[in-house]
């Protein structure tokens, strides 16, 4: 008897065990990126950030003393970075008095338009504007942005004090040496 | 007696050889035919310390943000997931593992910053594995679009599990301040492995 026979083996090189677990030529994963709202605010100068107001002195007698004068040499810069959502569009810094303001004078500042490295949405001056214990909007339609650090960033502040109008508040002038802060808040503009 | 004789050693001598043939075609050597089949192979996953296919955080920190300052978005930063491959090629062929960022059109158009993406130097593999991308490894993710992210694949494999193969760095990017809204966004990014022509 004859016997012939040819094996045949077929030798299957894996690196996996295909029944254990499916391997595929695709991967997919998960992103989730969490971007979150943001409202800081800061007042930097260049010395100290005190401004001095003084009412400029008469020479001649029957001349009134002046109090239209502004900011001394101190400068003062608003620096701001802030992040707004769909549901908070727009921010805004508002300031008010804490202390008393002389009577018959008028406390005001001015915020200067935008200047320095900052981009985004920065926001716009609300010129000049009386100050008192109630908030004032002094800066407006501050979006998603940053001002840059420091001071020649952001939006400088210029104070002036003025006499009030009113014929009867000269009478009320006297001697005083009155110091008050002035607070500023960036705040949702709603 | 003698012719008997005769005739009896005939039949037995007769008889041995007979015993002593072999009825088949055995010689020293027998050979038979063994056929080794490797098939190609192409698969790959994505890894952390956990398994497979998870999910990333990437959150903008604005606690340390100071009041004028450029937030960082760079600082956010995740190096959780590992890419690992093996790929067998016939002779001549090559294959290539691409990446796509799947964000619909609202996402894309109301962002101001981008996702970028550091792949790793190879770490436990062992063969042809390819070039990552040439700026140090890192690509800016167009939306919905493959990108190569690494070319010239033939046979290799990366190591398996977190910590082989290639690390996936992702990171943030501010482009435009303007755009830039709080908010939470969810969307895929996908591997796949495929041919390299």
């Amino acid at each position: 008897m004859h016997l012939k026979f040819t094996i045949a083996v077929v030798v299957l090189l894996s690196v996996f065990s295909l029944t254990t677990w499916a391997q595929s030529e695709m991967a997919e994963h998960n992103v989730t990126i969490h971007i979150p709202e943001l409202a800081l605010l800061g007042l930097v100068a260049e010395n100290s950030a005190d401004v001095d107001l003084q009412a400029g002195m008469p020479n001649e007698a029957g001349e009134a003393m002046t109090l239209n004068n502004e900011t001394s040499s101190q400068r003062v810069w608003i620096n701001y970075s802030s992040i707004v959502s769909t549901s908070t569009p727009r921010r805004k810094v508002e300031a008010y008095v804490k202390g008393e303001i002389p009577q018959g004078i008028t406390l005001m500042v001015q915020a200067s338009e935008f200047s320095g490295s900052g981009k985004g949405k920065l926001g716009k001056s609300s010129g000049l504007v009386r100050l008192s214990n109630q908030a004032s909007d002094v800066i407006v339609d501050i979006g998603s942005c940053y001002t840059g650090k420091g001071v020649n960033n952001g939006h400088c502040l210029t104070y002036k004090i003025e006499q009030d109008e009113n014929a009867d508040t000269y009478a009320l002038l006297s001697e005083q040496n009155s110091e008050v802060n002035v607070v500023y808040t960036l705040t949702d503009l709603n | 007696m003698k012719k008997l004789s005769f005739i009896l050693a005939t039949i037995f001598v007769l008889g041995v050889s007979n015993l002593m043939a072999q009825d088949n075609n055995d010689n020293e050597k027998y050979s038979h035919q063994i056929a080794i089949t490797i098939p190609t192979l192409a698969i790959l996953d994505v890894e952390n310390s956990d398994g497979e296919a998870q999910s990333i955080d990437l959150k903008l920190d604005v606690e340390n943000a100071e009041a004028g300052a450029e937030v960082d978005f760079a600082a956010s930063t995740n190096s959780d997931l590992f890419l690992n491959y093996t790929s067998i090629v016939e002779p001549h062929k090559k294959n290539k593992i691409t990446v796509q960022v799947n964000r619909t059109a609202a996402q894309v158009a109301n962002d101001g910053f981008h996702l970028t993406l550091k792949v790793g130097a190879n770490n436990g593999g062992e063969g042809t594995l390819g070039q990552t991308p040439s700026n140090n490894g890192m690509i800016e993710f167009k939306d919905n679009t493959a990108q190569d992210l690494i070319t010239g694949i033939r046979s290799c494999y990366s190591g398996d599990g977190s910590g082989k193969g290639n690390q996936l760095t992702y990171s943030l990017a501010a482009d435009n301040y303007l755009k830039i809204d709080a908010e939470e966004l969810d969307f895929k990014v996908t591997y796949t492995i495929t041919a390299d022509n």
